[in-house]
């Protein structure tokens, strides 16, 4: 499933596009520690945070993630935004809890309704 | 941004001044040598480490330096090489220091989600080789090895 169908499919609002919409998404990695991001999570997954501050585009970049997923209704600011966009990181707000959007994610990438 | 150097020897070299408290540019310069790594022909897999090597050393110049730091990265044919550096204040236990978990990041920091305790053992585990020298009132110096991999297809379906 491809990084647009995901967001299309559980209404996420798009704040970044990212430079490759169309690269698909093989999983999904949630936590708000920055160290236990660049540990834990894999290049290709998408990275649900409450986290909205200019870091974590760079977080996102090293690890090479899929995209940010901003949870409960969090929404970057216009820096980080520009930030994002400038280094190609997609990013996304949906009004999902965090709990909420790993469920709906991984559903998705089962193939399973969402 | 800083352009790469090269050693007289020929090794490219990446050498990023990092200033204390500016978080608001945290983690550019790795995510900045994690491309050129990947321009220069680094495979994803490699460059991947060592951005994440960066960037935890970046981070620990921003939160814990008194005056910024060094980050510089030299790219050998077998290996990547990441030196961090600063001067002061240091660290006085550094076994406790590199206990995961065990954190002194003030609370600004650890707001945002830094000071997990997890900083210097995601730079050890990373890494193929790791040194670190501290002495209180002198600074601290992390040196960090990233053997290359042999086949840079390793880095296929890993991102960039």
């Amino acid at each position: 499933m491809t990084l647009q169908e995901l967001a299309r499919a559980l209404n996420w609002d798009i704040q970044s596009e990212g430079a490759s919409p169309e690269a698909s998404v093989s999983g999904g990695y949630c936590g708000d520690l920055l160290s236990h991001v660049l540990a834990s999570a894999k290049p290709g997954e998408v990275w649900i945070t409450i986290q909205h501050h200019a870091n974590i585009i760079a977080v996102a970049q090293v690890v090479g993630l899929a995209g940010i997923v901003l949870a409960a209704g969090v929404r970057a600011t216009d820096a980080v935004v520009d930030r994002a966009r400038t280094a190609g990181v997609p990013v996304f707000s949906s009004s999902d809890t965090a709990f909420a959007l790993a469920g709906r994610i991984e559903r998705a990438l089962a193939g399973k309704t969402c | 941004m800083q352009e790469p150097t090269r050693r007289d020897d020929g090794v490219r070299r990446f050498v990023h001044h990092i200033k204390a408290r500016d978080i608001e540019h945290g983690g550019s310069a790795s995510a900045q040598i994690k491309r050129e790594l990947r321009e220069g022909g680094v495979s994803a897999a490699d460059a991947r480490r060592a951005g994440i090597v960066a960037f935890e050393g970046e981070m620990n110049l921003i939160v814990y330096s008194d005056r910024g730091g060094i980050l510089e990265v030299d790219v050998y044919p077998d290996a990547i090489e990441i030196l961090i550096e600063d001067d002061g204040p240091g660290i006085g236990d550094i076994d406790l220091a590199l206990t995961p978990g065990y954190s002194t990041a003030p609370d600004w920091a650890t707001e945002l989600g830094f000071g997990a305790g997890m900083g210097l053992p995601n730079m050890q585990r990373t890494s193929d080789g790791f040194e670190i020298h501290s002495h209180m009132g002198q600074g601290t110096r992390v040196r960090c090895r990233i053997e290359r991999s042999e086949d840079d297809s390793t880095g296929i379906g890993q991102g960039t």
